[in-house]
Parts: C-alpha cells; structure tokens; sequence
C-alpha cells in the first residue's frame, strides 16, 4: 500500500443516485464529491434521509435493484469501483473495504457462532482451520472480549450490544482493509459504551493504518473522532473540511443551524431544544434553487432561483452557499 | 437439553393418552351397539353380552380406558374380532408400509420443495419465480386424491413407467421402491407447493435482515449466503411446519393406500371402521397418533439443534 500514500484512498466525484420509485425518481444523491485521504478519519454527518447510506452503499455497490448511478465515479486508489466486475467487487468488500453496522444486536447472525463467522471471512485466504481461528482469537482480543478462546464458540445472542459491536469491529478488521466505514456504529449503544467504541476505533485506526469513513449525527463524536467533516443535506455535499475549521467557522447556514441544535452545545438551561423550521424537500420534485433555501434563515435573491456552485473558503473547507460567494 | 428433551417426551405421552381419550369417548358416543354390529342382527342377547364381556365393554368407561392403557404400555392391543389375531402383530405388519409411503411423500416435499422455495427467492418476481409460484399454489389446490388417479391414468396407464397396485414383491427393494413412487407423489406433491411457498416466504424475509447485508458486504460466496447463512434461519419455520404436516401427510397415506391399493394403516383402519372392528381402530389410531406425537417432537428437536437460542431456553 505504501506506493498510494499520496493517493486517497475513495475519491468520489460528481456522484449521482436515483432510486426508481412508483411516484417518480428520488434523486438521493445529487453531484456528491468527497474523498477520503490514506489514515484519516472522514466523518459525514447529517439528518436522516440526507443520502448517507446510500453514499455507503454506493461505495461497496451495495444499493438495492431500483437504484441506479446517474453520474460520477468512485475511485478507490487507482480504481474506478463503478467499473468493477462482480468478481472484482467481491475481492473489494470485506478485504479492502469493510463495514461496521450501525444495531450490533441485528448485524451478526443469531446461528452461527462468533469464532464461524469470524473465519468465514477469510475465505479467501488458504490457511488452515487452526490458523483462521488464531487469527480470529488474536482479533477478539484486541477488541477487548475476555476469554476470547472460549468465546469464539458462543453465540451472537450471549453477547451484550457493546460486546456484539466490537466484535463487528474485529470482524470489519480481519482482512486488514484500507478503509473501514463506520455506520452510526454507536447510535444502537448507550453513552459510556459508546465512548468505548469510538476509543476502540481510534486506537485501531493507528495500529491498523486504515482510513476510516464515519457516518454519525452525533456532532460531538464526530468532533472526537475526525479529521475531517462532510455535512450533507437532502443528497448533497453542502459544506466540507477540517473538523476544527467547519465547527468553529460554519460556513453553510445548514451547519450552523445544526451545530446550534446539538444539545451538548446549548450553555442554558432550557425547556425547548432549538429545531430546523421546515423539513426535507422531496428528493422526487427538487426546488430549483439551493435545496436548503426554503429553510434558510438568511436566504436571498439568488437562493431560490439557482442552484449555489461550491465556493472555496480555505484549501480544505468547501461549501455550497451564495453567502461565501465573496470570500 | 436432557431435561428438554424427557420433558417433551412425557408431552408426547400426554398427547397420546389424550388422544385415546378422545377417541374412545367418540367410539362410545357413536350410535349403535357394537356388539350387535359385529354379531348382526341374529345375534342372541347372550351372545351379545358374552361378546361385550370379552371385549371389556361392560365395564365403566375410566375403567376401559385405564385397562386400555395399562395394556398399551404392556404392548398388548388386544385381539381382533374376527380372526382373534393380536392387533399388534397385524398393525405392527401395516406400520412399515405406511411409514415408508409417509416418509417417501415427506421426501418429495423436502427434496423439491425447499429447492424450489430457495430458486424462486433469490430473484423474486423474475420469470422463474413466477412459474414456481403457480405451480406451487396449484400443487397446494388439487386435492391428493386427484394427483393420485391422474397419475395412475398418465403413468401407469398410458406410459406404463410405474406399476398400478400393491407394495411390490417383499423380496425386491426396488419393485417395492417402483410402487411407492406414484402413492407418494400424490400425497407429498401439495407439501412440495406449502414447502416452496414456506421456504421462499422466509428466505425473503432472512435475506433482508442486516446480518445477510453484513456477510453480502464481507463478500461472502452468494451460494454460502443463501444456502448457509440465509436457509439456516429460514428453514426453522419450515421445520416447526413438516412436524405439524407429517399428520396430514399421514391422512392422506390413508387416501392413497385405498386409491393404490397399498397395505398400510390407512386401509386397515378404514376397512376396521366399515366393520366396527374396534381393537383394529383404536390401535390403528394410537400408532397414527404416536406417529404424530414422535414426528413433532422431532421436529422440535431439529428446531434447538439449529438454533442456539431455542436450544439455550430449554
């Protein structure tokens, strides 16, 4: 892998995803770009609806029968995933890139034990039983799961949730990928075993070399965790960059109305949380303008009539917004 | 498990002594003597009662069924009426035909059913699935009995591929195996279309749960996913329903042994209730029964042998 330490590891461009539906096509992702640079946290937030799933499902071409890619590419390192045949796409997933889902409880299947699913994995590798196995106990172990011998012979369903999702986590890590994508892997757990999880994958991150891209709405994970941030909205990129940058400056509207209603940021007691008049425009019939302006705050002439271009606020920090239009 | 497992077996013994129960209650709440059906109308009153005595049914009814019990447990089903032949020994000949027919049926179900259900989910709505749903829902609408004269008509009849009647030569596996052949077509092939339906019914189901995404997105060969992964989960229900169905498929042995002319249970009991030959039917019916008390305890027991959480709340 070292010759593609200056290559991102996923370089998605002008990624488009429309879903056939009876009513019309849902236009879920619109124009998305977003690259992942090698060993480094990518954290996409947004509401839900926004296209974060279908932006994972795209990346492992994983997305249901009704949906088809309009436009684009999804490069991983040197290439184009989009192009890849079904044996290629196999080798991909699980090896190269792997996935920690979002429920724990529902992710592993309930009859088929830990240690047999965990080498399932490695079905492509030609090593012994034996050594599968040790290869399987080795990661147990340093996701943390006591008596891990033992337990490879147990069920999913003798596990806690927070047991369950490290032990996706040691699956997702099996392979040694170079990129791991996180779904909301701690939306399904309580607070001090979400602090763990999020633990457990920085120090992963740094012993494995892997990229990870993390989807979340908790902001303060992503905070913690990310070097750099998309925010999404109704199937667009509307704004991107550094972690520090965009919670400290916000550029887009959007972020900024998120950032305010985040509980952990609100300083006074209050019996009301902040919420986003409006809601989600549907993704059949788009506005002509900025998708976000018919819940702007601060919209004006341009808004609703043409779709904002990306202005550039830094060399990292990205966003879609007449606002920025001058600097 | 061990407890499981004698616990279940004590309520298979409960159902079998319920099921007695019931079935002597009906016996006794038939009109008509049984001694003067058996006798004919000629019969002296004395000769009545010496057949009742004989036949225990003088006594109070707790009593007969206890002693029926009690001589079950024995191995002692009494005699028959007319040629006082233990009905152990003539049942115990008919048991072999009927489990094999049962079995055989059970096996087409199982052989073309779940196949069949599994094709049809791993591209639902495509043509192949289409044909499979058709079949499958006209195999469950033509009654056994139909499958059964058709097929004798078609096959036997025109093609001559398969004999008409018996059980075949004792000697001859294989002529034995030629006879059973079309029997239980008849009765499996409706299972073989409740099967398909089952099977793809809950291979969809299981295909959209998150593990199945999870191992899609590891890369796992799709032949590992459907036919492990998936079917392992999706064939519990399918398992809970063939414990219930052996009993139907056992009901219908009774329509083909008459159609096919086949030894077996169902014909012994159907000529033994045409001749109020009562220790024929209450032992046909309790092997019937313990049969079907044995086939769904089986069944429950693949059940926790495939799924460890069944198995852990035992």
């Amino acid at each position: 892998m070292s010759n593609f330490n200056n290559v991102p590891v996923i370089d998605i461009s002008n990624l488009s995803v429309d879903f056939q539906t009876q009513r019309g096509d849902v236009r879920a992702l619109r124009n998305v770009d977003l690259t992942i640079p090698h060993n480094k946290t990518v954290g996409v937030v947004g509401e839900s609806g926004c296209g974060k799933s279908t932006l994972i499902n795209s990346i492992l071409r994983l997305l249901a029968s009704n949906a088809s890619i309009t436009s684009g590419s999804i490069r991983f390192l040197d290439t184009n995933i989009l192009e890849m045949t079904d044996p290629e796409l196999n080798d991909l997933r699980g090896q190269k890139i792997s996935m920690v889902f979002q429920d724990p409880m529902t992710a592993l299947n309930p009859v088929i034990t830990v240690g047999k699913q965990m080498t399932d994995i490695l079905f492509r590798d030609s090593h012994s039983r034996n050594a599968k196995r040790e290869k399987a106990r080795d990661m147990l172990q340093m996701v943390g799961i006591p008596d891990a011998e033992d337990r490879m012979n147990d069920y999913p369903h003798q596990f806690s949730g927070g047991m369950r999702q490290r032990i996706c986590i040691a699956m997702a890590l099996m392979m040694n990928p170079a990129l791991l994508i996180a779904d909301e892997p701690t939306t399904a757990l309580d607070v001090t075993l979400e602090a763990q999880v999020i633990h457990l994958l920085q120090e992963l991150k740094n012993s494995f070399q892997c990229s990870i891209l993390f989807v979340s709405h908790n902001l303060g994970l992503i905070a913690e965790l990310c070097d750099e941030v998309v925010v999404m909205y109704a199937g667009e990129v509307v704004e991107q960059g550094g972690v520090f940058d965009l919670f400290h400056s916000p550029a887009h509207p959007y972020t900024q109305r998120l950032l305010e209603c985040d509980p952990a940021r609100i300083e006074k007691s209050t019996d009301e949380l902040p919420t986003i008049s409006g809601r989600v425009p549907d993704l059949i019939e788009l506005p002509p303008g900025c998708i976000f302006s018919p819940r702007c705050v601060s919209k004006f002439e341009p808004c609703s009539t043409q779709p904002p271009p990306e202005f550039v606020v830094n060399e990292h920090h990205k966003v879609r917004c007449f606002l920025s239009q001058n600097g | 498990m061990l407890i499981y497992i004698i616990k279940r077996i004590f309520l298979a013994v409960l159902i079998v002594c319920v099921a007695m129960l019931l079935l002597l209650s009906a016996i006794h709440l038939v009109p008509g003597d049984p001694a003067g059906v058996a006798l004919g109308p000629r019969a002296t009153p004395e000769m009545r009662e010496a057949f009742r005595v004989r036949m225990g049914l003088d006594q109070p009814f707790i009593i007969q069924y206890v002693k029926f019990l009690a001589n079950v447990v024995t191995g002692d089903l009494g005699v028959d009426v007319w040629s006082n032949k233990p009905v152990s020994s003539i049942i115990g000949a008919q048991v072999p035909h009927t489990l094999r027919l049962t079995l055989l049926g059970l096996g087409w179900a199982v052989i073309v059913g779940i196949p069949l259900g599994c094709w049809s989910s791993i591209r639902p709505n495509s043509w192949i699935d289409r044909i499979v749903g058709l079949i499958s829902v006209s195999a469950i609408a033509v009654p056994s009995f139909i499958i059964a004269v058709y097929s004798l008509l078609l096959f036997t009849v025109t093609l001559r591929w398969f004999p008409a009647i018996g059980a075949g030569d004792k000697g001859d596996p294989w002529d034995q195996f030629m006879h059973l052949v079309l029997p239980s077509f008849a009765i499996g092939l409706g299972w073989v279309g409740y099967l398909a339906r089952l099977v793809r019914a809950s291979m969809l189901e299981t295909m959209g749960e998150n593990h199945i995404r999870m191992a899609r997105a590891y890369g796992l060969p799709t032949a590992k996913i459907t036919y492990v992964y998936a079917l392992k989960l999706a064939i519990l229900p399918t398992v809970a329903l063939l414990g219930v169905g052996v009993g139907g498929l056992l009901s219908g042995a009774v329509f083909a042994e008459i159609v096919f002319a086949r030894p077996g249970i169902g014909k012994l009991v159907y000529d033994a209730v045409m001749t109020r030959n009562y220790p024929i039917v209450m032992g046909g019916v309790l092997v019937t029964t313990i049969l079907y008390a044995a086939s769904t305890l089986i069944s429950d027991l693949i059940t926790a042998a495939l799924d460890p959480r069944v198995r852990e709340n035992l």
